[in-house]
């Protein structure tokens, strides 16, 4: 396969292909109906819960958990800013095997990355939805097979990162009881691994 | 002396902006699943629990003649008070506060058919957002029939 850069890509045709999927994205909800509802109850159990003690409530982390090659992770709510389900994807020749493609949301180009290269594993190509990352904007999807649910964790159930683990850079913030890994929002955004140029000079 | 500039929440329906008195705004929180209210006015989308404590949700889609939509993930709720309780207010979206100049909320209060009075408009670059008065949101009928509903409901205030 010849190696080609971004700048070979034949942008009228990504464009092109885009604009279609603009078009075939006109679903408002990008969750299942039952999805949407699990998640629905589950917020309703949350918000129904007495109020617990200022202490309790720091102690408590929002996480949205999220299954992706076997593996389940979980971010920070406040880095999320919704989930597309099935979004069409428009694949750059010559990406590094972490940029998984490109997808538009509103007329902006998202890239989209899968995680498990971070993890010195190879990309599995799943992924039925994808997760949209940012501080304040969205900035980055992230690939996940299912977005498993909304939760409130009390802190006190996270481990420090194992030393294997460590040398994946900081965006792992520490492993849930459970075997989750807990994702650091900060860090990934501003993780050069992750941010890619995708304008037309770029070679990212 | 200036007068101390209104705050108003802005929120999205059906891409139309709408706001309310900031005043009355008590907290906003993402839409969750709600418990049906038997008997009550057909405005009332629902009951949430909110701590412990239970509240009417309106459907503003209803009361301004948008087309209907379930209920989404994305949606949020705007807990507010309307005159003697506190409701929920479900939304596409808020938006966030906005602090008025002075001179940019027309106070002309004035009725509108079906929706009640209107505290204002607000003076936007991007045209005329309706500033809602809670207070008459719900009709004296509404009103009653709610109230009758949620004593059926134990914890209901």
């Amino acid at each position: 396969m010849p190696e080609r850069k971004t700048g070979g890509l034949d942008w009228a045709e990504a464009r092109a292909r885009l604009e279609r999927m603009m078009e075939n994205a006109a679903q408002a909800d990008t969750l299942s109906p039952q999805k949407a509802r699990e998640v629905l109850d589950a917020r309703a159990q949350e918000l129904a819960r007495p109020p617990l003690s200022e202490r309790a409530a720091s102690d408590l982390l929002e996480v949205a958990r999220f299954r992706l090659g076997g593996q389940m992770y979980a971010l920070a709510t406040r880095f999320l800013h919704e989930v597309l389900r099935a979004p069409e994807l428009t694949p750059l020749p010559g990406a590094p095997p972490l940029l998984r493609g490109l997808t538009l949301l509103r007329g902006e180009v998202l890239p989209v990355v899968e995680l498990t290269p971070l993890f010195g594993r190879p990309a599995s190509g799943l992924g039925a939805a994808v997760l949209v990352v940012g501080l304040g904007r969205a900035e980055l999807g992230l690939c996940a097979e299912a977005v498993e649910e909304v939760t409130q964790v009390p802190r006190d159930d996270l481990l420090p990162v194992p030393t294997a683990l460590a040398e994946v850079g900081g965006w792992v913030s520490s492993i849930h009881r459970d075997g989750t890994i807990f994702l650091e929002g900060e860090e990934l955004l501003g993780d050069s691994r992750l941010i890619f140029d995708i304008s037309d000079e770029g070679n990212a | 002396m200036t007068p101390t500039p209104h705050e108003v929440l802005l929120f999205v329906l059906e891409g139309q902006r709408y706001a309310l008195p900031s005043a009355d705004v008590r907290e906003l929180a993402r839409a969750v699943s709600l418990t049906p209210l038997p008997h009550a006015p057909d405005v009332v989308e629902g009951l949430l629990n909110l701590r412990g404590k239970l509240l009417p949700v309106l459907d503003l889609r209803r009361r301004f003649r948008l087309p209907p939509r379930p209920l989404s993930p994305s949606d949020h709720f705007i807990i507010a008070r309307a005159g003697p309780r506190d409701v929920g207010l479900r939304v596409d979206r808020a938006e966030g506060l906005l602090s008025l100049e002075p001179g940019t909320l027309d106070e002309t209060p004035r009725e509108l058919p079906g929706v009640g009075y209107v505290a204002g408009a607000v003076k936007l670059p991007d045209g005329l957002v309706l500033v809602h008065d809670l207070r008459t949101f719900l009709s004296e009928a509404e009103s009653l029939a709610l109230a009758s509903a949620l004593t059926a409901v134990p914890g209901a205030s």
